[in-house]
């Protein structure tokens, strides 16, 4: 599915990601960990194609491949409600609102008429999820999902993320590698 | 108790003012020289009980909105472009100097030699809105957080969702400040140019008639008029971005 192949990227004059090679399986729940600094959210914006490599390149098996992704920080629109923030990849029409509605309760949100101003770090955090979750796609990439969250959030979270992205692949950025070792199928460890 | 405190103030403002030229009036002694604000106000309502008096207006007024109207999508048009390419804002930024710096009276006969004249009043007020307008829209295209457009770019949002979710809310309060500043701006230049080009059923030449004619009281109520024009033009757009803030604009990344 997803292939990185002598991955390298700068900031700097500092080599943030070395050389990198990397093969991922088709499905799967594959986790990244690694001290702060080490890249980490560096690859999963290359692997977004959100900055290019100064180096090799990052490959797919499918051409275009649909990407979905949470965000460190959650990176919601201030003018829209929970709900609508989630159903804005979904096209943003009346229609596809219950679908979204229907994904925050999954995620424990009740209130989704709220705005991103009147909700806790937490609940932005799991909006985030939602949102990364509403889109059928093939790679789903979380960066620190679990950051902001208590532990039965966490749970909860992982269930949802697991059951919602059972035919993708998903690649998280997990800073505790104790959960990461827990919930992935697979663990990278960057240096 | 804020607002009427407000108003008191507002009210006891005007009063001074009103009694300063009335003082002033008295001191001179001439109604063709200085006429009283009693003798403007009642020349003012004697006006407006013509017909005459709204077609005037509402034809500067036509003209002047015609020229805000037609600056709007054409500074919208060139932010977009000066934004999002170096040789396009480069292109276009001694132009907005100049249309900046340049006297609108040099504007004004200018065109009177490029133009036919009934299209005079319309143009000034496209020339000073339009400026404005760009620098302001610009700053709002700008102001847009790049965490929010990768975040679109990633999920491959449509220029027009972008446009309408992301890009819209963050102009808005820029485009409405712009368009609260730059309407009394158009009006005053509009006016100007009708005055300065004679173009018939305007303000401008009632202005122009009434120096020409010797009618101080006509002079200083049609004075009068473009004042609450302006007034009335910035109060509803005032009402217009109270509600648009409202509705939550701010297009910060949460």
């Amino acid at each position: 599915m997803l292939r990185l192949i002598n991955l390298s990227k700068e900031y700097d004059d500092k080599n943030v990601i070395d050389n990198l090679t990397l093969e991922f399986p088709q499905v799967g729940f594959v986790a990244i960990c690694g001290p702060s600094g080490c890249g980490k959210t560096t690859l999963l914006n290359l692997i977004a194609q959100l900055t290019k490599p100064d180096g090799g390149r990052v490959a797919f098996d499918i051409p275009n491949p649909k990407i979905s992704m949470s965000f460190q920080e959650p990176r919601l629109l201030a003018t829209r409600t929970a709900a609508e923030n989630v159903n804005l990849v979904l096209g943003d029409k009346k229609a596809t609102l219950p679908q979204a509605e229907e994904l925050l309760y999954e995620l424990g949100i009740t209130d989704t008429l709220l705005y991103p101003d009147e909700l806790s770090g937490g609940m932005k955090a799991r909006i985030s999820i939602a949102r990364a979750l509403a889109l059928k796609a093939d790679l789903y990439l979380f960066d620190e999902p679990f950051a902001n969250l208590d532990k039965e959030n966490v749970l909860l979270c992982t269930e949802v993320i697991k059951k919602c992205t059972s035919n993708a692949l998903t690649v998280a950025v997990i800073h505790d590698t104790s959960l990461a070792e827990r919930i992935a199928d697979k663990v990278i460890f960057l240096k | 108790m804020k607002a009427l405190k407000k108003l008191t103030l507002a009210l006891a403002s005007a009063t001074f003012w009103l009694l300063l030229w009335f003082g002033a009036s008295m001191a001179v002694g001439n109604p063709l020289i200085l006429p009283s604000p009693i003798a403007t106000f009642a020349r003012l309502a004697e006006l407006s009980l013509e017909s005459e008096f709204w077609k005037t207006v509402g034809s500067s007024l036509l003209r002047v909105v015609v020229g805000i109207a037609i600056a709007i999508p054409f500074s919208a048009l060139f932010a977009w472009l000066c934004s999002s390419s170096k040789i396009a804002d480069a292109l276009l930024s001694p132009a907005v100097t100049l249309m900046k710096s340049v006297p609108v009276v040099s504007f004004i006969l200018i065109a009177i030699f490029l133009f036919d004249r009934s299209i005079i009043p319309s143009a000034i007020a496209f020339m000073m809105v339009f400026p404005v307008l760009y620098e302001n829209i610009r700053e709002g295209i700008i102001s847009v957080p790049r965490e929010l457009l990768e975040m679109a770019r990633v999920f491959r949002l449509s220029f027009p969702l972008k446009l309408k979710r992301i890009y819209a809310p963050a102009i808005a309060p820029y485009f409405f400040a712009a368009v609260t500043a730059s309407v009394g701006l158009a009006l005053k230049a509009g006016i100007a140019a009708e005055v300065i080009a004679y173009i018939p059923t305007s303000i401008g030449k009632k202005l122009s008639d009434a120096k020409s004619y010797m009618e101080p009281a006509d002079l200083l109520a049609w004075t009068a008029a473009i004042l609450i024009i302006g007034l009335l033009l910035e109060y509803l757009l005032r009402i217009t971005l109270k509600r648009t803030q409202r509705r939550r604009t701010n297009v910060k990344a949460d």
